[in-house]
């Protein structure tokens, strides 16, 4: 039974999820290229992909920005308000790891250490169609490409 | 050029969230899709959409790529036909300009008073522009007009950014014909620690201080962005007064603000140097107070001797990054 | 009446004008221009380990370790502003910036670049030089320059062991050869 609804709760998700977008102090460069996404180019709604103006509606959150001390409890009550099951995205450099402010005394110095961080999209800011990578390979539509790379001299 | 180029798509941007506002979606789209080729041509030309990282200390980054003209000329040129068309489309729109004139006014006077910049100071008759007023980078050598409407409500502004877009066009084209060759870079020594450097730009919403202190080890000690949404949001509480709630949205909107710009603040006391950093209830408490005393107007009136700066503010993104 | 007719029909003009213009991004692969910076890319084999784009990154995520003989080059790219200043600074011309932009991932690790490289300590008081290749790399070029040196053993030298050997042994100087 439990199964069958997890299932289910799979397949609603996979299709079309609505997001929220959270700026938790960025610049707005990544929420300009979030709303590009949105726009004729790229036009992200053919893919049921729809921004929402309320965290109730919403189904992932996408975070930009290196979350503000200010922003911190607000993006908090979003967390809570968005309904389970939810995704959380960072999008940029700031929300990743907080960019060049990581060690600044006035942010948290990224997402991850605030809220549980499905997928990071890096970039200063992201593409459009990166974004749309991310958040399709946070519905694991499409597979990740990056990876490690390690180097250890030898003579 | 990079900030004209800049200036062309925040104000096609600014028309289609303006539109979006008051539910004109059509054109929301439509600016948005004519502004689209800008971000692909910066990202030819810088290498990315929109933190071009091309200023540096002594010069810019990296040269243009050779082909340069023969990029820019076409997209400009197609950018102005199609906005040519749009404007000329909605210009004619009366519900449009039923809804975007009379409403959100600015009197010459509140302009003034409040210190608004930008377009939204132009909108209302105040002849300002740091790019003819204090020329910068190579503004002295090119020929413009400063754009300025008298009306003070929301049309005014919409016509100022139009006429400001096209001038932008032709500002772009004038420095590609005199665009001179050489180095990009000037030479310099290491750079001393702690000096202060200060500066003024017109962004697309209008002036925007840069202060800068250098610091050892190569890098900016202190930094601080006064943007200019910071001065234009003051405004507010004057242009909204008496108007209909459903006005409210546009309003706001036709200043084009950017609350990443202005989103820290605290009050330093004048006489003791005190600071203090609000919290949230405590600036609920402190503007329902001070609306409740004023009737309506800010702290001009208020007999607390107290200045609002803003510290530690966020960066805009299109300056200094590289720095 | 007429006029606002009229421009209603301009408008729709302009949409129908525009045409489709979607771009059919997740099934043709995107291009990006040339002079696009993506994800950096260290190339190994032409890195000395010198530690100038850890001098020139504006967010600090490249770091210099020493340790064990080994100095690691670590790049946390999660911070990146893809600002290309470590391409710049680059003297061995290394760091590429890559086309790649669809870098999305669960774990910030896979995008970290991390490379080791053997540590050239002081043959006297052990100390740090530098890199293993840093070191020879100064010595080709010097080996190619019109400047000679007449004491090969500098190399493994700290420079306050440098230092004192210079005071103590006046004949050693640089000559110029013409």
């Amino acid at each position: 039974m439990n199964d069958a609804f997890d299932k289910a709760l799979d397949w609603c998700f996979k299709k079309s999820i609505w997001v929220y977008h959270v700026n938790a102090g960025g610049c707005n460069g990544c929420d300009i290229e979030i709303l590009d996404a949105l726009t004729p180019y790229y036009d992200v709604e053919r893919f049921g992909i729809k921004l929402v103006h309320t965290p109730r509606h919403a189904d992932a959150l996408l975070v930009a920005g290196p979350v503000t001390r200010q922003v911190h409890e607000r993006l908090l009550r979003i967390y809570e308000a968005t309904p389970d099951p939810k995704l959380v995205i960072a999008v940029g450099s700031c929300a990743m790891g907080g960019g060049i402010w990581h060690n600044s005394y006035a942010t948290l110095g990224g997402l991850g250490n605030v809220l549980p961080v499905a997928v990071y999209i890096p970039g200063c800011p992201p593409r459009p169609e990166a974004i749309l990578y991310g958040v399709a390979q946070a519905l694991g539509l499409v597979p990740q490409q990056v990876k490690k790379q390690e180097y250890v001299e030898v003579i | 050029m990079l900030l004209e180029l800049e200036r062309i798509h925040s104000h096609l941007l600014w028309i289609g969230l303006a539109c979006h506002f008051i539910g004109f979606d059509t054109l929301f789209m439509q600016s948005w899709r004519i502004r689209e080729p800008v971000m692909w041509l910066t990202e030819y030309l810088t290498g990315n959409r929109k933190t071009y990282g091309m200023n540096k200390v002594g010069g810019v980054a990296r040269d243009l790529p050779s082909d340069y003209r023969e990029r820019i000329l076409p997209v400009v040129g197609r950018i102005e036909t199609e906005t040519l068309g749009a404007v000329d489309a909605i210009l004619g729109d009366s519900s449009l300009q039923a809804r975007l004139s009379g409403t959100g006014v600015i009197s010459y006077e509140d302009a003034r008073a409040f210190c608004v910049v930008g377009p939204t100071a132009r909108g209302s008759g105040v002849d300002i522009d740091a790019r003819r007023d204090h020329p910068f980078a190579a503004y002295d050598e090119v020929e413009f007009e400063v754009c300025v409407e008298q009306g003070g409500d929301i049309w005014a502004r919409t016509l100022v950014r139009i006429r400001e877009t096209m001038e932008s066009i032709k500002i772009v084209r004038q420095l590609l014909d005199k665009m001179p060759g050489g180095p990009v870079m000037a030479k310099f020594d290491e750079i001393p620690p702690y000096r202060v450097g200060v500066s003024s730009v017109e962004a697309p919403r209008g002036e925007v201080h840069h202060y800068a202190m250098t610091g050892p080890d190569n890098r900016p000690y202190r930094w601080r962005v006064r943007a200019p949404s910071y001065n234009n949001l003051q405004v507010i509480p004057s242009m909204l007064r008496g108007q209909k709630i459903a006005d409210a949205p546009i309003s706001v909107g036709s200043l084009d603000p950017c609350f990443s710009c202005t989103e820290r603040m605290a009050v330093i006391d004048k006489d003791s140097g005190a600071q203090k950093i609000y919290t949230r209830e405590e600036l609920m408490r402190y503007s329902k107070n001070v609306i409740a005393r004023s009737g309506g107007a800010v702290t001009k009136q208020s007999p607390v001797s107290e200045e609002i700066a803003s510290v530690a503010a966020l960066p805009r993104n299109d300056n200094e990054r590289g720095g | 009446m007429f006029k606002h007719t009229i421009s209603e029909l301009k408008e729709a003009l302009v949409c129908l004008q525009a045409g489709q213009v979607t771009l059919h991004y997740p099934f043709e692969p995107s291009v990006v221009a040339d002079t696009f910076r993506g994800r950096p890319v260290l190339n190994t084999r032409k890195c000395m380990c010198c530690g100038a784009c850890a001098n020139a990154c504006p967010s600090r995520l490249i770091t210099l370790t020493d340790g064990g003989g080994i100095r690691a080059l670590h790049f946390e790219l999660g911070r990146c502003t893809y600002c290309g200043n470590c391409r710049d600074a680059c003297p061995q011309e290394a760091i590429e910036m890559s086309n790649q932009f669809e870098t999305a991932t669960a774990n910030p690790d896979d995008l970290v670049i991390h490379a080791e490289f053997y540590l050239q300590t002081c043959r006297e008081c052990s100390a740090v030089v530098g890199s293993q290749r840093e070191v020879d790399v100064v010595r080709e070029k010097l080996s190619n320059s019109p400047v000679r040196l007449n004491y090969a053993d500098y190399f493994d030298l700290c420079i306050t062991c440098r230092r004192k050997r210079a005071i103590h042994t006046p004949s050693l100087t640089l000559e110029v050869v013409p």
